[in-house]
């Protein structure tokens, strides 16, 4: 009688320990899955950096990228050549500091 | 005797009237050449570009050689982002007339588009060389550089061109950011500085300024920086990213 007591004790023991240890596991995996993993968003110095490459911060906005037209209605060779050529400019005009160039904007 | 004579006499009008048509007829048609590239210069500084193109392909059929054209059409192809058609046309210029600085310039700013950037060097080195003071040249050394990743040389070429021309805003600005890209925050702050006294109204300095102050760890002084930029913004692009690190920094 104190044995089969003894042993049903034990399996009952056995079977309570599995039943909470399936109960710990199950209730781990729905914790884990339940909650969507929060998306690692990048910090504002990596978005401000990734922004200081693009072109809309770096390129020259002014409207003297290119030299301006030649020919009849346009400029002179000899104006365009002083806009590459010129160390200053005043006004929007390119000078040299004894001649003015430019004149298209 | 008299009619040997009136024959010649003939003979030499004949021969005269015949000169005055061909040069009456080459005259016409330099007036029709000129006149055509006159209204794509128009078309072009009006911002009709297709326009400009038609009238300056029409110069260039009747006249194929004619440089002014041939420059023009290339700034045309630029305007509309053909950029291969336009460093061909530049390239046709300068095959004419070797010393054509302006299309030399112009391909050089082609080659920066066309992420050509060893070229762009080459051509702008070229043109520093002849012409030392040319704060046009220093400056897009300076872009080419700053866009091969050389940041110090643009540095060095924007520090040029803005002490070539103190007004230069471009100049600062860009000589700012490429030294907040060399680490030098104390300088980028100083330039930054100076872009902002000469155009209060600049957006892309405030955001810099942003970036900078983001760097040295002032989170608020960085957010109103933002903010300042986004409010003076036009480009929705930067509107949008000052937004979006602004609520970043919010967060």
């Amino acid at each position: 009688m104190k044995r089969q007591t003894t042993a049903g004790r034990f399996t009952r023991l056995w079977v309570v320990a599995c039943i909470a240890a399936t109960a710990a596991i199950a209730g781990a995996t729905i914790a884990r899955t339940s909650a969507p993993a929060a998306a690692s968003t990048p910090s504002a110095i990596t978005m401000v950096d990734h922004a200081l490459t693009l072109p809309q911060l770096l390129a020259d906005e002014s409207p003297y990228e290119l030299i301006d037209p030649v020919g009849p209605g346009g400029i002179s060779e000899d104006q365009a050549k002083g806009e590459v050529t010129a160390s200053t400019m005043i006004g929007g005009l390119y000078n040299d500091g004894t001649h003015t160039f430019g004149g298209g904007y | 005797m008299r009619r040997l004579l009136l024959a010649a006499l003939a003979t030499c009008g004949i021969a005269l009237a015949t000169l005055g048509v061909a040069s009456a007829d080459g005259f016409f048609h330099r007036l029709h050449v000129d006149s055509l590239v006159s209204d794509g210069i128009t078309d072009y500084h009006s911002g009709d570009y297709q326009a400009s193109l038609g009238k300056l392909n029409d110069a260039l059929s009747l006249s194929t050689d004619n440089i002014d054209a041939l420059y023009d059409r290339g700034l045309v192809y630029y305007a509309l982002g053909n950029y291969s058609a336009a460093a061909d046309d530049f390239r046709h210029c300068l095959k004419l007339n070797p010393d054509f600085v302006p299309a030399l310039f112009n391909l050089g700013v082609t080659e920066i588009a066309l992420n050509e950037l060893d070229d762009a060097k080459t051509i702008f080195q070229q043109i520093i060389v002849a012409h030392p003071s040319s704060v046009r040249a220093h400056f897009d050394m300076g872009l080419s550089n700053y866009m091969a990743g050389q940041t110090d040389k643009a540095v060095d070429q924007f520090a040029v061109a803005s002490l070539l021309h103190p007004q230069y805003v471009q100049a600062h600005y860009d000589k700012a950011l490429a030294e907040y890209r060399t680490g030098n925050l104390v300088a980028a702050d100083v330039d930054t500085n100076a872009a902002l006294k000469l155009n209060s109204d600049y957006a892309k300095a405030y955001f810099l300024r942003g970036a900078i102050r983001l760097r040295q760890g002032d989170d608020a002084a960085a957010k109103t920086a933002f903010e300042t930029a986004a409010k003076l913004a036009t480009d929705p692009v930067l509107k949008s990213l000052c937004a979006q690190i602004i609520a970043q920094l919010g967060a």
